[in-house]
């Protein structure tokens, strides 16, 4: 009886963990690809390069607040190629490049949903 | 190069805990499903040390659920006869006082030759030596000489369940076990942490310890 109550414990403490950390991740992730699609994409294609910028460099820091934590439930490639294109797509923002700023922070959109559908309960990520 | 070696050093400690808490195997070798756990730990401790880009934690919870799993399974076999032979399996009675079970034999691809190497094996050349041979569920031939005692020991409580099958197999019955029980001074099976049949058709009742007492002593 000891046994099953220790081992009911330990896995309760690593899945109580993620749990914790799926409500964050979801929340976290779901406001980034909200403002990549409706603020920043909009805004390069106003030409309001100050506003993207601007809205950008806000979720370029939650994505490192973000990434802090992510780094002990996710692969660490994942969350590297996704630091890479918040990099590449601030550039071509920065450098006021319409076509691969618009380009860029599209795939970052679909890097953004697909970390955060890679957590979730689903048949497809079960099989 | 020093992340997978903190990180072997990390696994080695989970696996570690792990193997203690689902302790050792009952009373001999591994069952081939503890063995199957056994392995798919190492499995997954392996994975996050081989690639460092893996979650440490992702391998941590699956040999956690590895472990509770087993431990569950176990638990839930001592407390419910039908789980216990789903997941272990019975053992098979193949000769049973001098005469071979055929349908049993077939049933689990087991040859002649098979059978009386094994019985070899067991100092029992010939088959008019034997008295039962029962195939475990661990895959062992245990081999019960005619020399040895008339009838086959059966366990008809154990944890409070009773074994019904093994009940008729002892030319017993639940009327008849109930009185044993009662004459010993015992009210319900729950009460009861082992009853046996020896080889002599003896009933031995062993009560579920007092508080405090480590040994289950034998109410006579």
């Amino acid at each position: 009886m000891k046994a099953l109550i220790t081992s009911i414990i330990s896995l309760g403490l690593v899945i109580g963990a993620w749990v914790c950390y799926y409500g964050y991740s979801t929340d976290t992730l779901e406001d980034m690809t909200r403002s990549c699609e409706e603020k920043v994409l909009t805004a390069i294609k106003d030409n309001d390069w100050k506003t993207a910028k601007k809205e950008f460099e806000a979720d370029y820091k939650k994505w490192h607040k973000y990434r802090k934590t992510a780094l002990y439930f996710l692969d660490t490639g994942d969350v590297n190629d996704t630091d890479s294109a918040f990099a590449r797509a601030l550039e071509y923002i920065d450098e006021e490049d319409a076509s691969n700023g618009r380009g860029e922070v599209l795939s970052l959109k679909e890097q953004l949903t697909a970390l955060k559908e890679n957590e979730q309960i689903s048949v497809r990520n079960i099989f | 190069m020093i992340i997978v070696c903190i990180r072997t050093v990390i696994l080695y400690a989970v696996v570690l805990f792990a193997l203690r808490l689902m302790g050792s195997s009952e009373l001999s070798k591994m069952s081939p499903f503890q063995l199957v756990v056994i392995f798919m730990i190492a499995e997954l401790a392996s994975i996050p040390i081989d690639s460092p880009s893996q979650s440490l934690l992702n391998g941590i919870v699956a040999i956690f659920a590895l472990m509770f799993l087993q431990i569950l399974i176990s638990f839930l076999t001592t407390k419910f006869e039908g789980i216990k032979n789903l997941v272990d399996g019975t053992p098979t009675i193949l000769v049973d006082q001098g005469r071979l079970n055929v349908k049993e034999m077939k049933r689990l691809r087991i040859t002649v030759n098979e059978l009386f190497e094994q019985l070899r094996i067991g100092n029992c050349p010939s088959l008019f030596d034997v008295q039962y041979a029962i195939m475990e569920s661990n895959g062992e031939l245990s081999i019960i000489t005619t020399t040895q005692q008339p009838a086959l020991p059966m366990i008809v409580i154990s944890d409070g369940v009773i074994y019904e099958d093994n009940l008729s197999k002892a030319g017993s019955s639940k009327e008849k076990l109930l009185d044993a029980l009662r004459i010993r001074g015992i009210k319900t099976v729950s009460d009861v942490f082992v009853a046996f049949y020896d080889g002599n058709l003896q009933i031995h009742v062993f009560p579920v310890p007092e508080k405090g007492e480590t040994y289950a002593k034998e109410l006579i």
